[in-house]
């Protein structure tokens, strides 16, 4: 075993780790301040993914030309999401909502398998064959664009929960929805920026992901229980112990890789969400209270 | 005698309740500005549900509310909020994981940013204990400090009738003597409050007037003192003898 396998490792683990962030963060958000688990979450980040795809391969785009593309139809999809199908939903709906985003969730995903097939597919952009040298590891110029997107993407998340009027007021109905209402603070409008914000980021996720890995219509599915787990394992609604344990988990996840069969690390997720909550019910950083 | 300023809250055979069934029936009642209202009566005879029907919080069934002059029987709880209403629910209701400074800026959300600076400013300078504690977690407060933290978030709108639902449940004696001294600050400062207590006697001894309901209906109405001495009323609701009625007013 040598040194520059291992690290070669710890950076597929970071990148995976990162993604996983992307897409937790947004169903905890969502979860957070709605009381909703929202299972079609994965199959944005599969739409996004597609998206990207199509849009480098067919309406000749470029990478920062597909990446801002798809975020921007995200966060549109996850307003119109809000408008038309969670917006009725209160909090006492919680069968209901889930129903409605499961069944949201088949029909997007056979959508997708109907209109494309199971096929797998690369994405190529203008950076695909390109690479950068860090120290001992060489790494694919699209990997460590993925990490600067997702880093991207949290600085900014953060600036927005712990800045801005509008996402203190996020936090605050995450935290206490009687004292949102009792200061005034409209729940629609938080719950619809929400949402947004929640699919933005896994459209992000999305486009950072397709120029790295293959993409098919299944991808997201198999990837949201993941992401609950992780949600889990952070504590449910507490954005920040949704990015921590997904990076964790990627890392762990990436050095299994490098010794174990592919079984044992599609499993690792599970094993430790199932240790997390024997061990602390509410996660390894608590419940909705620190969005 | 100059023309008398409208009462700031009047209810007309005001009906309200949840599902398909009114909880509170044909409820009238006038309440005098710059008073403290306090609204006693067994558990389920309706209190809080009054108070979450005049912030709007649930259904209307019959009647009307008039604030201020005018009528505001079909108005949102945030359109309410804006024309002077303040409701504090029972139970917790602050930001646990935000700091007392956070708490406040979202207590002035329905202002402007400068309005809510001052806003804050004023309450601070109303609840000093609040700004010992500015940098404190709300969660980490203690109850009496979470429950003055929560009136001061509520005030920042500068309400002019300030709805309390029990603001001193599960608090120490000692907490609950500073909430009473609060509520009376709140008072004298010109808002008009109402208030639903499980300590009725700390209660009647701040208030001017004592509603009682039983049933969802009025029974009783009249000079908190007198309420208090009632010979009826303390036998079935407030249980105790008249040697604990503290003065009212002070």
């Amino acid at each position: 075993m040598n040194v520059d396998f291992v690290l070669q490792l710890l950076l597929n683990g970071l990148i995976l780790g990162l993604i996983y962030a992307l897409v937790a963060m947004g169903l905890s958000l969502i979860f957070g301040v709605l009381e909703i688990v929202n299972f079609a979450h994965g199959e944005f980040y599969m739409l996004a993914a597609m998206g990207c795809y199509f849009l480098t391969a067919g309406a000749g785009f470029g990478y920062w030309g597909a990446v801002v593309a798809v975020t921007a139809v995200s966060v549109c999809v996850g307003f119109v999401l809000y408008e038309v199908l969670l917006r009725r939903l209160g909090g006492r709906d919680f069968e209901r909502s889930i129903l409605l985003t499961l069944g949201l969730s088949m029909v997007l995903q056979n959508g997708a398998l109907y209109l494309w097939t199971a096929t797998p597919r690369m994405t190529t952009t203008q950076y695909t064959y390109e690479s950068v040298v860090l120290g001992p590891v060489q790494a694919p110029l699209v990997r460590i664009l993925a990490v600067v997107l997702a880093v991207i993407s949290f600085v900014s998340l953060y600036l927005v929960l712990h800045h801005t009027r509008v996402g203190k007021a996020m936090r605050g109905v995450a935290q206490n929805r009687d004292a949102a209402l009792m200061v005034g603070i409209d729940p629609r409008v938080v719950s619809r920026l929400a949402v947004a914000v929640g699919v933005g980021l896994s459209g992000v996720a999305g486009a950072a992901l397709a120029p790295v890995y293959s993409v098919h219509p299944l991808m997201g599915f198999a990837f949201l229980f993941k992401a609950f787990a992780i949600v889990i394992i952070g504590g449910l609604g507490n954005v920040a112990g949704a990015a921590i344990a997904a990076v964790a988990l990627g890392i762990l996840e990436s050095l299994a890789s490098g010794f174990f069969s592919l079984v044992v690390v599609d499993g690792l997720a599970f094993v430790l969400m199932i240790l997390v909550l024997l061990v602390r019910p509410h996660g390894l950083f608590g419940g909705g209270v620190r969005v | 005698m100059a023309m008398a300023e409208p009462p700031i809250l009047e209810l007309k055979r005001l009906s309200a309740g949840y599902l398909d069934e009114p909880i509170v029936r044909a409820i009238d009642l006038t309440v005098p500005r710059r008073t403290i209202t306090t609204l006693i009566g067994p558990n389920g005879a309706g209190k809080s549900t009054l108070m979450r029907a005049i912030y709007g919080l649930i259904r209307r069934f019959d009647g009307a509310i008039v604030f201020d002059g005018e009528d505001i029987s079909d108005a949102k709880p945030i359109e309410r909020l804006r024309r002077g209403i303040g409701f504090v629910p029972q139970g917790r209701c602050n930001f646990p994981g935000m700091s007392v400074r956070e708490n406040l800026e979202l207590g002035g959300y329905t202002l402007s940013r400068g309005e809510a600076r001052a806003a804050i400013e004023r309450v601070l300078a109303l609840f000093p204990v609040l700004r010992q504690r500015f940098d404190v977690l709300a969660g980490n407060l203690s109850g009496g400090e979470q429950q003055i933290l929560e009136m001061a978030m509520v005030m920042e709108a500068a309400p002019k009738l300030l709805l309390l639902d029990e603001p001193s449940l599960g608090l120490s004696p000692i907490n609950q003597e500073q909430v009473f001294e609060t509520i009376r600050t709140i008072r004298d400062g010109g808002v008009t409050v109402m208030v639903v207590e499980q300590n009725a006697y700390g209660a009647l001894a701040i208030s001017d007037t004592a509603v009682v309901l039983e049933l969802g209906a009025k029974r009783l109405e009249g000079p908190a003192r007198s309420i208090a001495t009632d010979p009826r009323v303390r036998a079935t609701y407030l249980g105790g003898s008249t040697e604990d009625v503290a003065e009212p007013g002070a």
